[in-house]
Formats: structure tokens, sequence, C-alpha cells
């Protein structure tokens, strides 16, 4: 028998959808008869709607540029690199990527050491070539479902669901960490934009970003995962704004903006 | 596979042909896996034609084939760790009499409390369809692959290779993680990847538009009147045929973009490198503009091809051959 005790201890999970089928219908239940934890979940609820309604915070602008001012130094040099130093380096990038699941306990050893060295979060080159350096610190949009187990892989996750339930955490990552890189760039690029172009292309994004937002507000009311067939609205319209914002940004393309849906 | 629903039992005109199912353990190693494979052969009723076969499998890869009889064999490989959890695994099969037919992957609800143990369920599943069939399939954390089917295919993956070889008709990919993989294709192509590289041989078509976020686009022997190719991180090297009156956008935000096209239409370039270089050909008339820009022009004859290249940091090369 579920007892308010339970709900305290449950209602985050209850109000992030993350509860399965069975404990999410007797929090349900229990809610039905007890006036007291309905409010207190109401009031959870509340709390997330109105933190999802606060202005996220950019970074200075003068940091874009010196991120990207890095960037463009530390690509360029890789541009004049011999063709031999290439090779060595995407020798070492693919044994990096194939050796990821056994060098887990070997990269906590040398992240340990990288973090005892001076100045030790680039590589030894100087260059930044980490995407996570290009998107803005936090990302726009919230990742529904937060809070399952992460990593490469999802080789944490035990049972079943909690993989897909992490796979889906790590999709909806992978879209978002997409689009903050991409409105990182974005700030370097509308400076050159008119103000109608810019308007336009900030509507266009604002749609889209409603149209997320109603698509997350949905999964998360929903009774259970879902699972990833649940996600395909949702990453649909990540998508469109994906192929939105990379054509602003790799071509100049803004026309793309004024059509509903995109050119898809 | 399920027995068939109302959906197909009201379709007196679809047949199930042949049906085997063979259960058998798996590996040594891991003992308490089952794997179990089912057969199944539709015959549509006469008259009746498959014109699109679309599969939803979101518990492993799928494979697709183009044959030339008018029936759909579909091959299902399961695996299961237990004979329970196996009963619960179902694969769908709904025909519609007006042509279309649906296959879908599930793991159904069950009873037991007991949780199954993370990726010790699969379902891949091998289709061989009617060329003429229109294909889409829609994978989660699979490898889809595609041969041989003569009215183009879309395929969608969260995380996974997509293959698609000797098709012609209209190709839509796309992924967030992968590689896409394309060889013989006659027709246009849409692919979409967040990461993951690009290869693509032998297209012919009137469009061919692809987009990457972190990835490499690798292109020969292209030949296509429309082309577009935008990354964000990555490099490009394209090469292909020119023809007169096409339309050559290739730009990388932060990547190299190499281009060679070969061609009696004459090419009109416009390259736009903001932090590297632009390198033409000597046979070029070139002009230099501001902010990188490079405007260069080879070739007689009234109808150019156009070339539009661009690069935020990188160089842009056209190569001669």
């Amino acid at each position: 028998m579920t007892r308010c005790g339970d709900v305290d201890r449950l209602v985050t999970a209850y109000v992030d959808g993350e509860l399965d089928d069975q404990r999410s219908s007797a929090v349900r239940g229990h809610l039905r008869v007890c006036t007291r934890c309905a409010e207190r979940v109401e009031d959870e609820a509340r709390v997330r709607e109105l933190a999802a309604d606060l202005e996220p915070i950019d970074p200075p602008q003068a940091m874009w540029r010196a991120i990207d001012a890095r960037l463009a130094d530390a690509e360029i040099g890789d541009s004049h690199r011999s063709t031999l130093s290439l090779t060595v380096r995407r020798w070492l990038d693919g044994a990096r990527r194939n050796l990821l699941p056994l060098g887990v306990g070997a990269a906590a050893v040398a992240v340990l050491l990288v973090l005892l060295r001076p100045g030790g979060t680039e590589g030894g080159d100087g260059s930044v070539r980490s995407r996570a350096a290009l998107a803005p610190a936090g990302s726009r949009e919230p990742v529904v479902g937060a809070g399952a187990p992460v990593g490469p892989g999802c080789a944490a996750a035990r049972s079943h669901e909690e993989q897909v339930l992490c796979q889906m955490h790590e999709s909806d990552k992978r879209y978002l960490d997409a689009i903050g890189e991409l409105h990182g760039a974005i700030a370097e690029e509308r400076a050159t934009w008119s103000a109608a172009d810019a308007a336009r292309f900030d509507s266009a994004v604002a749609r889209l970003d409603r149209a997320a937002e109603i698509e997350r507000v949905r999964l998360a009311g929903s009774v259970g995962t879902g699972g990833p067939a649940a996600r395909d609205p949702l990453h649909a319209i990540y998508r469109e704004k994906i192929e939105l914002l990379t054509s602003a940004v790799v071509t100049g393309d803004l026309a793309f903006a004024s059509t509903p849906g995109g050119g898809r | 596979m399920r027995a068939p629903g109302p959906a197909i039992a009201s379709l007196s005109s679809f047949l199930l042909a042949t049906a085997l199912s063979l259960t058998v353990l798996a590996d040594p190693a891991a003992s308490t896996a089952i794997v179990q494979r089912d057969a199944v052969e539709v015959s549509p009723a006469k008259g009746i034609r498959i014109d699109l076969v679309d599969i939803d499998n979101r518990l492993g890869d799928v494979r697709i084939e183009g044959h030339d009889r008018e029936t759909i064999s579909i091959v299902a490989v399961k695996r299961a760790p237990d004979q329970e959890t196996m009963e619960r695994l179902k694969v769908s099969l709904v025909p519609d009499p007006s042509g279309p037919v649906t296959i879908t992957t599930s793991l159904r609800a069950g009873q037991e409390a007991r949780p199954i143990p993370a990726g010790s369920v699969r379902i891949d599943l091998v289709v061989l369809a009617p060329r003429r069939a229109r294909v889409r399939a829609q994978v989660w954390k699979g490898h889809v692959e595609v041969k041989g089917v003569d009215n183009g295919a879309d395929l969608t993956t969260d995380d996974g290779d997509i293959d698609v070889t000797a098709v012609s008709g209209a190709v839509t990919t796309q992924s967030g993680h992968g590689r896409h993989t394309f060889a013989q294709i006659f027709g246009a192509v849409e692919a979409r990847s967040v990461e993951g590289d690009m290869s693509l041989d032998l297209v012919r078509g009137e469009r061919l538009d692809a987009m990457v976020n972190h990835g490499d686009v690798i292109a020969r022997r292209i030949r296509v009147r429309d082309l577009s190719v935008r990354i964000m991180r990555g490099n490009v090297r394209l090469d292909g045929e020119a023809m007169p009156g096409g339309h050559y956008a290739v730009a990388s935000y932060w990547g190299n973009v190499e281009v060679r096209f070969s061609g009696r239409a004459p090419l009109r370039v416009l390259a736009r490198a903001r932090s590297g270089q632009v390198s033409l050909p000597q046979r070029f008339r070139r002009r230099r503009g501001e902010g990188g820009l490079v405007t260069g022009y080879a070739g007689g004859g009234r109808l150019p091809a156009e070339l539009d290249l661009r690069t935020r940091v990188g160089m842009i090369t056209v190569a001669d051959f």
C-alpha cells in the first residue's frame, strides 16, 4: 500500500515521468485519496514549469570569441600538419574509440594525471577539439527522463528498461548537444545578419522551441517511458531545428527559416 | 510471430505460406540465452501488389533485400534470456488491402516483477521484398541495410550504420549517430546525420542533399544536377561530373572542402574560405574579393555549372582532372 512517505520519496521521479507503470499507478491511486500529497505533487510540477520558463543565461560574447579563436588556431594548425602526423592522430582517435569499453579504468587514471597537470584540460598540442567546449554552458532545453544511468553504451544499466531509458537520455543529449553547438556558432554569425533576417530566424527557432516544449510536457505527463517510439515526434522537432540552424550557420541560408517545416 | 490480428484475419487475400519456428540454445558461453528463428512468407492475393514495406524494429537490426517475386519473406532472429521473455518478443505483420505491409516488433509487458537483464533481448529482421515496393525502416540501436530495390527507401536509426546499395528511386536516411554508406544509387538522395561519416559512391539522379553535424563526407562518381553538402564540423571530399546548369553547393563550417569535377560544362566557382586558402587550378580565370571570396571561371559555353564552396575555418581546393 502506498503511503504519504512513499509519495514524498517518489515525487521527483513521478513528476519527471521516471517511475515504471506499476509504481506510477500506485502513486496516482494514492493522489486520488490524499489531498495533501496531491498538492505536494502539484507544487513540484509548478516548480518545474517555472524553472523551464527561466531565460537561459548565455556566457559573455568575449568568451565565445576566445573559444572560437582558439578553435580556429587549432584547426588551421591541423591543416598544416604533415600527412604522417594526421595519420597517426587518426589512428589514435580510432584506437581511442574502439578501445573505449576496455579502457575505462585506464582513462580514469589518465584523467587523474591530466587533472594533476597544470592547465591539463587541453590536448598536448594545445588543440581544443572537444564538442563540449563549443556547446553553451548548460543546455537550453531540458532532457526528458534525466536521471537515468549514463555512460558509454549505457553499460551501467542493469535491466533492459533501465538501458532503454539511458539510451533515450543519451539520444536526447546528442541532439541537444548538437543544437547547443549550433547556437554557439549562430551567436557569432548573427552579427552579419540584417534585423529582418534575425527576427525571421528567431521566430522560426521560437516556433520549434514551443513545439519541443509541448512534446516534452506530453512525454513527462505520459505513463511510463513509452519506449523509444514515444520520442519520435520530439526527435523530429530536434532534427528540424538542427536543419534550420545548420543552414543558417554553414551556408548563411536564412530563407530556410521562413518555411514552416523547413525544407523537408 | 504473432498470430495475425483482425486486420489480417479479415484479409483472406493474403496467405501465410510457410511458418517455421526453430528454438536453439545460443553459444555455450551464454548458456541461459535462447535464440529463436522464425521465418514467414506472405503472398498477396491475385491483383494486389505490395507497394510499400514499412518496418519498425526498435529491438535490433533490419536488412531488406529486393527480389523479383511478389511475396514478402521475413526471417526474425529473436534472442532472450529465457523462454518466458522469448514469448514476450513479438513480430507483427499487418498487410493492408491497398498494398502496404507493416512489420513491427515489440517486447510485450510481462506479469513477472523480475527485470530483464540489459542487452539480453533482441530481434533482428531480414526481409525479402518485391523490388518494386518502396521500403521504410525505423530502428533504434541497430544497423539498417537495404539492397536491390527499385522504388526508393526511407531509413531511420537513432544509433547505427545505414547501408544502401543498388537502389533506384528517392532515398532518405537519417540517424543520430552512425555511418551512412551509399553505393549505386539511381535517384535523389537526402541524408541527415548528427554524428557520423557519409560515404557515397556512384550516385546518379536529380539531387543529392547531405547534411552532417560531426563527420566527414566522401563522395565519388557523383552525377547529379543539384547537390548540397553541409557539414558543421568535418571535411568534404567530392569528385563527380558537373552538368550544364547544375548547382553544386558544398560547405563546411569547420573543415576542408575538396572538390573535383569532370564533364564538358563550363565551371563557375564562387569560393569563400574565411580563415583559410582557396586553391583553383591554373586554367581558371579568377578574381579575389573581400572576406576570402574567390570567384573563378573555366571552360567555354553558355550554361555553366555553378560551384558554391564555403568554409569558415579550413581550405577550399578545386582539383583538376
